[in-house]
């Protein structure tokens, strides 16, 4: 369907007129300003600078692996030398250990020492009976009841 | 040892993410020579805006080209090279920012009011104490708009800087800052605004006030 020469401009009054915000040029001058500030220049140096850090850089893990080595081949020779050496070795070894401690000998005392037969209970004739208290309706032998 | 002409013009066609396979695959000197080469200017220049201070914004990209040397197989080939980059540069800006603010009081009047539900990171204090750094922003203008930007909270100059002065686009910008899409439209709207009034007096000064005109 094809609109007839007049139609377009009922079209238009028709339509509402897209509102623009009072800030609308203030938000423009924003954004314009923020593309037009100057760039931050890059020295010259900057990639001689950035080499310099790289080559520090790769030299110090290797600096440190030389350190642990050493310590590594310290320990393990110090290891290997406490292993290997004479029992009657002096006592100047730098990791020394405590010398021979004589063990303590104590008396036994009577009153622990385990009898050497099983005791045997007294013959029933000795044995004192004990007579049997009377259970009474409505008593029982538990504890009494905790005191609140 | 570093690499000669005929090794960079070799290389000089390839795009970004090729020239990091290239320095992933056989730590080619070349290859990251032209990468720092493309990529200086730019990181240099947001990390200036972020930070507001030229010898900061050296020293941070700086070591964000280390951490590319440092981390190259950390890198995904099927991600945009300057998209890993700017991460990179960001994670340290932000770091270097939160050293900063550690060691500073943070006045009661600069925390959030919390009424804003956008504002999630409104416990960082902008920067009000800052002084412009006049061997980068020579003119006045540019001066007073530096100052503005280091008086939004991070969380919105980083998006602001990203989006109106680098030209990345949304999608960059939320992988870069680690942040939904919605976020980053509405920390961006946000920023704006705040921007706007902040400015306000140096588009009066230059246009006259817009209320006034008849």
């Amino acid at each position: 369907m094809s609109l007839t020469p007049h139609q377009p401009e009922q079209l238009k009054h028709l339509l509402p007129e897209v509102p623009v915000p009072e800030d609308f040029e203030q938000q423009l001058w924003l954004r314009r300003i923020l593309r037009e500030l100057p760039e931050a220049p890059v020295p010259e140096t900057f990639e001689a600078e950035l080499l310099q850090r790289l080559s520090s850089e790769r030299s110090a893990p290797s600096w440190r692996r030389w350190v642990v080595a050493a310590a590594l081949l310290l320990s393990g020779s110090l290891a290997l030398w406490y292993l290997l050496r004479p029992g009657d070795a002096p006592s100047s070894a730098p990791f020394r250990m405590p010398e021979a401690i004589p063990p303590v000998v104590v008396e036994p005392d009577a009153r622990f020492v385990l009898p050497t037969k099983p005791v045997q209970p007294p013959p029933p004739s000795q044995r004192r009976e004990l007579p049997a208290p009377a259970i009474r309706k409505g008593e029982n032998r538990f504890l009494p009841p905790p005191e609140e | 040892m570093p690499p000669s002409p005929s090794e960079l013009r070799a290389l000089s066609h390839a795009s970004d993410e090729e020239l990091m396979q290239r320095f992933q695959a056989d730590n080619s000197e070349a290859a990251y020579t032209l990468l720092v080469r493309r990529y200086k200017s730019a990181i240099v220049n947001f990390l200036y805006r972020f930070t507001g201070n030229y010898d900061d914004a050296l020293d941070i990209a700086q070591e964000t080209f280390l951490r590319l040397y440092r981390y190259k197989h950390s890198y995904n080939p099927e991600q945009p090279f300057s998209t890993w980059l700017y991460t990179i540069a960001a994670n340290l800006a932000r770091g270097f920012y939160q050293r900063q603010q550690r060691s500073a009081t943070i006045p009661f009047s600069a925390l959030g009011s919390g009424e804003d539900p956008d504002e999630e990171r409104s416990w960082e204090p902008p920067d009000t104490q800052y002084l412009p750094d006049t061997r980068v922003d020579t003119t006045l203008i540019a001066q007073r708009v530096q100052a503005a930007l280091m008086q939004l909270p991070p969380s919105f100059r980083e998006i602001i800087i990203l989006r109106e002065i680098m030209e990345l686009s949304y999608e960059e910008i939320a992988e870069i800052t680690q942040t939904e899409l919605g976020t980053v439209k509405s920390r961006l709207n946000r920023a704006r605004q705040r921007l706007q009034e902040l400015l306000r007096d140096l588009y009066e000064e230059l246009y006259g006030n817009p209320s006034k005109q008849p």
